[in-house]
């Protein structure tokens, strides 16, 4: 083992000085800063979950669904023995819709409901259960 | 031991050897306990010592795994992973993003705007990572179309701190 030098032991005895706190430096710290990548990430506009279509009097049927966040507003579309599907409502905060489903007899009518957010949209939702107008003008 | 080149029994006269002596006087401070007389020889000596200060070392930031928050109009939060290799605590008192650098997807820089952002005191021990978040640091434009949807979005960011 190497023999300790003035040196060496010099720098022991002040470390045990600065571990005894005999005398306290002044506090100073460092500080800096540092730079690199982050990350963010969007999310996606979720599809309408559920979407019901209850007989409302007359030819009238309420459609009615759940809001999807973040969706501010929500498009009606409407579709007689799975035809194509027809705008009846165009954007709008409400989540209730009531359709009087004028000059549909005897079909089979469905909706669905297509959320959007500023220039978002998601994806329809799955179609309601059908309902169909009698010839006597009754939501069946 | 007895030196090799001196009789055993011989008194080493100190005034030649005052390096050996201050040696001895250091070795007894140290290792002897509090209140034992000791009667030693006094002398003094000089030389010359050397200590070096440590060099802080850079915390390492890198992208964190992000959450999706963003979409038109809202602000969202930027994620990072800050490691600390220095010896010491660091504590972080601030961040912010600087830039953009990529954006996935049809989705571009210009669909976002870049917020002052807020980081919470966070303490980072030593040698160790820790998980950042710079609170409302981005925030996506209303007329973001669909392609920004999922979009992921790389920045540059800074953080400061501090030594705990």
């Amino acid at each position: 083992m190497a023999r300790p030098t003035a040196r060496t032991l010099a720098a022991v005895a002040a470390g045990a000085l600065a571990v005894g706190g005999a005398a306290a430096p002044a506090a100073a710290s460092w500080s800096g800063s540092w730079s690199g990548p982050g990350a963010a990430r969007a999310t996606t506009l979720p599809a309408v979950g559920t979407v019901d279509a209850v007989c409302a009097g007359g030819a009238s049927v309420a459609v009615s669904w759940a809001a999807a966040a973040p969706a501010t507003a929500y498009e009606v579309w409407r579709s007689a023995d799975l035809g194509p599907w027809t705008l009846v409502r165009a954007a709008d905060p409400a989540t209730t819709f009531t359709d009087t489903a004028a000059g549909l007899v005897n079909v089979s009518v469905r909706w669905h409901v297509v959320a959007s957010r500023n220039a978002w949209s998601a994806p329809a939702s799955a179609a309601s259960p059908s309902r169909v107008i009698s010839t006597l003008g009754i939501c069946l | 031991m007895p030196s090799r080149h001196r009789p055993a029994g011989r008194v080493e006269d100190p005034a030649r050897h005052p390096r050996r002596v201050a040696v001895l006087a250091w070795t007894l401070a140290l290792l002897l306990p509090a209140g034992v007389g000791v009667a030693l020889w006094t002398a003094s000596g000089s030389g010359s010592g050397a200590a070096k200060a440590r060099t802080a070392l850079d915390l390492v930031v890198t992208s964190g795994a992000a959450v999706g928050d963003l979409y038109p109009g809202a602000s969202g939060k930027v994620y990072l992973s800050v490691e600390n290799p220095n010896p010491y605590a660091v504590t972080l008192t601030g961040g912010s993003v600087t830039g953009i650098t990529s954006v996935t997807g049809s989705c571009t820089a210009a669909d976002f705007t870049l917020g002052s952002g807020t980081v919470p005191s966070t303490a980072i021990a030593a040698g160790a990572t820790a998980s950042v978040v710079l609170d409302a640091a981005l925030t996506m434009r209303s007329t973001a179309g669909n392609g920004c949807q999922g979009a992921t979005v790389t920045v540059a960011a800074t953080v400061t701190g501090t030594q705990s």
